[in-house]
């Protein structure tokens, strides 16, 4: 049950995030959905689940648009492990532990990625200023989305009877 | 327990280095599988928002049948298509009656795909588009609507494809100016903070007169695009700073936030110089 949630929740969210346009005047920003089920597991399950959920989420955001296959696989693992060692330390199911992590989940993700593409040489012409607002406009989708996302899931998870975070 | 860490981060490493240096042909089969395992859910998730704005159409009181509305734009671009078709037709009939010369011109073959989605990472300006699998369906296609120029075909895969978008920075173009013969290339520059598309024009002769509102051409030069297509206007031109070449900003002639409909230009090599 637990990976049926993970497939369904990355499934629906890819198409979401696909369908629903970009904030133009912040970088080309899109709503991180994708991001958002990378943190809902890095912040409430353990670390192999965390690795399932970004490789997975990395994979379907690299298929579903012109970024090279490992790009957004290598930053979503990076950014869900680093979440995951806080886990223990915050209150993981509080609205503003998601807000906090969504935008520095978000400026991360962008960075990465921008560093990546621009050493693959395969957007040179973005400026640095545009990275920045993309990743504003990233964190500030974000800290509307991710607890939204994060509720949904949790919301989905129990109602299939999955183990909550303190049984984890 | 120190072991066990150390086996775990170099498992990862080693997962990861895979990933990133998948083959190309494995990179692109996984790539094209996903998609096309997808495209029906796409699909359905692009309905439902072309639904959702169908009924905003509707309770503004613009629309009616949002479906009649939408089948009816079909229509009126084909013709439309048709109509510029014939125009450049009749101007290109009479420039080769004066030269003595003729030259059959071939009617374009358009073929109509929907449009899915857009880049999923907002890092590049593309829109996926489904196709019924034609193998005429190929990457460097020109893509247009019955407005203008929207862009060229990037990827392909058993039922969709990837449309790069004129405000691309990686998608040029080459274009002529109006009917004066002048040459230059096109390139995206991506969006303004407002939304509004831009577009470069570099490499235009500083010694010929080029002003707002001249209307920007596709030059058929380049191998990928046909001659004779709209790609918009001319918004403000400025000269280069080493003086030797003028630069313009120009607006496109296609809405490319408005996408639903566009038509790929099956190309024939008479349409390409």
């Amino acid at each position: 049950m637990n990976r049926l949630v993970l497939w369904v929740s990355m499934f629906t969210c890819a198409m979401i995030q696909a369908v629903v346009p970009a904030w133009h005047s912040l970088g080309q920003a899109k709503a991180p959905l994708l991001l958002g089920v990378v943190l809902y597991y890095a912040l409430s399950r353990v670390t192999f689940q965390v690795l399932e959920a970004s490789i997975l989420a990395g994979l379907l955001q690299d298929s579903l648009g012109p970024i090279p296959v490992g790009f957004s696989v290598l930053a979503f693992v990076f950014v869900g492990l680093l979440v995951n060692q806080f886990r223990d330390r915050v209150f993981g199911e509080h609205w503003f532990t998601h807000v906090i992590m969504g935008i520095g989940a978000s400026v991360i993700v962008t960075m990465i990625l921008y560093i990546l593409l621009v050493g693959a040489g395969l957007r040179t012409g973005v400026s640095f200023s545009f990275v920045m607002s993309k990743s504003l406009g990233m964190s500030l989708l974000g800290i509307v989305t991710f607890p939204v996302v994060y509720f949904s899931i949790e919301k989905l998870d129990r109602a299939l009877g999955n183990v909550n975070r303190g049984e984890i | 327990m120190k072991r066990k860490g150390l086996i775990f981060w170099l498992g990862l490493g080693v997962i990861l280095l895979i990933i990133l240096n998948l083959p190309s042909p494995a990179s692109r089969a996984l790539k094209n599988t996903t998609r096309d395992v997808l495209a029906p859910l796409q699909e359905l998730a692009s309905s439902y928002a072309q639904r959702l704005r169908g009924a905003g159409n509707a309770i503004r009181g613009w629309g009616g049948l949002p479906e009649k509305n939408q089948e009816l734009q079909q229509e009126v671009m084909l013709l439309r298509q048709k109509l510029s078709e014939l125009d450049e037709l009749r101007e290109q009939n009479y420039l080769l009656r004066q030269q003595l010369g003729f030259q059959k011109r071939q009617e374009r073959n358009l073929i109509a795909c929907s449009v899915l989605a857009r880049d999923i990472s907002g890092w590049w300006q593309t829109v996926r588009i489904q196709h019924d699998g034609s193998p005429m369906v190929q990457p460097n296609l020109a893509v247009l609507n019955d407005q203008g120029l929207v862009g060229k075909v990037s990827e392909v895969s058993g039922r969709t494809a990837d449309v790069l978008l004129i405000s691309d920075p990686a998608c040029r173009v080459a274009v002529q100016i109006g009917d004066k013969s002048v040459f230059a290339i096109l390139s995206g520059q991506g969006l303004s903070w407002r939304g509004r598309v831009l577009c470069k024009l570099t490499f235009i002769n500083k010694n010929i007169k080029v002003q707002r509102g001249d209307e920007i051409y596709t030059s058929g030069l380049g191998g990928v695009f046909p001659k004779g297509i709209k790609v918009g206007s001319i918004e403000s031109v400025t000269l280069d700073a080493n003086g030797l070449h003028q630069s313009a900003e120009v607006e496109p002639a296609v809405d490319l936030s408005q996408l639903d409909v566009v038509f790929l230009v099956a190309q024939k090599p008479e349409d390409l110089r």
